[in-house]
């Protein structure tokens, strides 16, 4: 039987387990133990808990907080914009400042914000970044992330303006990037469409521009597959047009990615192969 | 080339409704540009003189037809005589371009060409990718309308956005060139 902090501490772990990566995790408790752990790849969910739990022993208070603040880094329901990396990477943790001032971001002289820059190794070669505003106000805590692929010289950074500021005043300056904003529209939904075996959603607009209708914006279509479902349903029908040439394409989702071109990236999983496929799509020449 | 010679052609627009036939000509004629959008019902025609450099002067009948399939069974009437055509597709809709291959010019080639006359001038076609102002949804490469302009030896291939007035005026007058300079 469970006592309350112990169960709140194994919910904090079931649901770290689900976002956090297993190469990181791996680390961390490698890391906890001062023996090299990893997460065995063969076992269903219920049980690697069961045996990751056993090999960590009981959670102290400090790494509880520990979690709680991964579990905020590691939720990734959010957009990013990608960046080529245009020059030659030597990626180094020390090249980050492991705090740095705020003033700049937060002039208040009334209330003082720390900053914490992390380097977590999510996956071999894969970085996140995160920039960590720390203070006794609540309301000054915060956080922006950037996503270092550094084999594929690909650069993702969360979409909002304290980042883009974040970016340009410390992250850009310490790293020594030199960015390039491919050019993401149509054609690179379709590309992917193209590329990838299974596609679980598309967005068309059909504005007046595009359609010469008046009353629709985007026209969205989701399932299991839906470019043989969609040529399914057109003989299926006897339609003359399949829904796919509604307008431009303007959104896709993937298994491990959702992309729009006015929203950007959202990344549901972090899969190596797929992203360097993305990568050489960005790189296209239109 | 000789000078001041005056010309009548007529000019016919083709492609998907939709795709800014009328935009194109409303800009060029009018120097006008409507953000709503109304469908030309069976054909419209407006004239306009396109004048040379070389002194030519060519009195346009621009013959503007309704896209919509609607329409089909009355467009061979349109074709008839014309000397020259812009094969106008939208380049934020790919069905477009494949239907100028699949329709429209097959259709123009079929019923265009004026029979009985001793000496036809071949029919002209430019190739016009409209709306490159919306360049975030561009669906087709430049090169794609590249290759389909070639297949049908066309005088060329040009984008335009008859929105914000680019290569509009280009467009007519060097089709009228290229009718001018195989011709006389």
């Amino acid at each position: 039987m469970l006592s309350g902090p112990e169960r709140d501490r194994m919910a904090i772990l079931e649901r770290i387990f689900d976002r956090i990566t297993p190469y990181f995790l791996s680390q961390l408790i490698s890391n906890w133990t001062k023996t090299p752990y990893k997460i065995p790849p063969d076992l269903d969910g219920r049980r690697k808990l069961d045996t990751t739990l056993q090999t960590i022993g009981s959670l102290s208070r400090t790494k509880v907080q520990a979690l709680r603040k991964l579990e905020k880094f590691f939720t990734f329901n959010c957009f990013w914009n990608p960046f080529l990396i245009a020059d030659e990477l030597d990626y180094k943790h020390d090249k980050l400042p492991k705090r740095f001032k705020t003033e700049r971001y937060f002039p208040n002289p009334r209330i003082s914000v720390n900053g914490f820059i992390y380097s977590l190794e999510i996956d071999p070669g894969i970085f996140l970044i995160v920039v960590d505003f720390s203070s006794r106000s609540s309301l000054l805590r915060t956080f922006c992330r950037f996503v270092l692929f550094t084999k594929l010289k690909l650069f993702l950074v969360e979409s909002n303006p304290l980042s883009r500021e974040i970016l340009i005043s410390l992250i850009q300056p310490a790293l020594g990037l030199n960015l390039q904003n491919p050019p993401i529209n149509s054609i690179t939904i379709r590309a992917i469409s193209q590329n990838w075996s299974r596609i679980l959603g598309l967005t068309f607009l059909v504005t007046a521009e595009t359609a010469g209708v008046e009353g629709l914006e985007t026209v969205s279509i989701a399932g299991k597959d839906v470019l043989p479902g969609s040529d399914e349903l057109k003989t299926h029908r006897k339609m003359d047009n399949s829904i796919l040439s509604l307008g431009p394409w303007v959104g896709i989702k993937t298994d491990s990615f959702s992309l729009n071109i006015y929203e950007g990236l959202k990344i549901n999983r972090f899969v190596h192969d797929d992203f360097q496929q993305l990568k050489g799509i960005f790189e296209e020449e239109d | 080339m000789n000078p001041g010679k005056r010309l009548t052609l007529k000019l016919i627009l083709i492609g998907d409704g939709g795709v800014g036939k009328t935009s194109i000509i409303q800009q060029y004629v009018h120097a006008a540009f409507a953000h709503d959008y109304k469908i030309t019902i069976g054909l419209d025609v407006t004239a306009k003189t396109v004048y040379l450099e070389d002194g030519t002067s060519a009195q346009l009948s621009i013959h503007d037809i309704g896209g919509q399939e609607r329409f089909a069974s009355v467009r061979n009437l349109f074709y008839k005589g014309a000397h020259l055509s812009m094969a106008v597709y939208d380049i934020t809709r790919e069905q477009t371009l494949k239907n100028l291959d699949n329709v429209w010019i097959p259709e123009l080639l079929k019923y265009g060409p004026m029979p009985g006359s001793l000496h036809q001038p071949e029919l002209k076609i430019l190739f016009i990718g409209n709306k490159s102002d919306l360049k975030h949804l561009q669906s087709i490469r430049k090169k794609e309308g590249e290759a389909l302009a070639e297949k049908y030896n066309a005088v060329g291939h040009i984008w335009t956005s008859a929105k914000n007035n680019i290569n509009v005026e280009e467009s007519f007058i060097n089709l009228v060139k290229a009718f001018t300079e195989d011709n006389f």
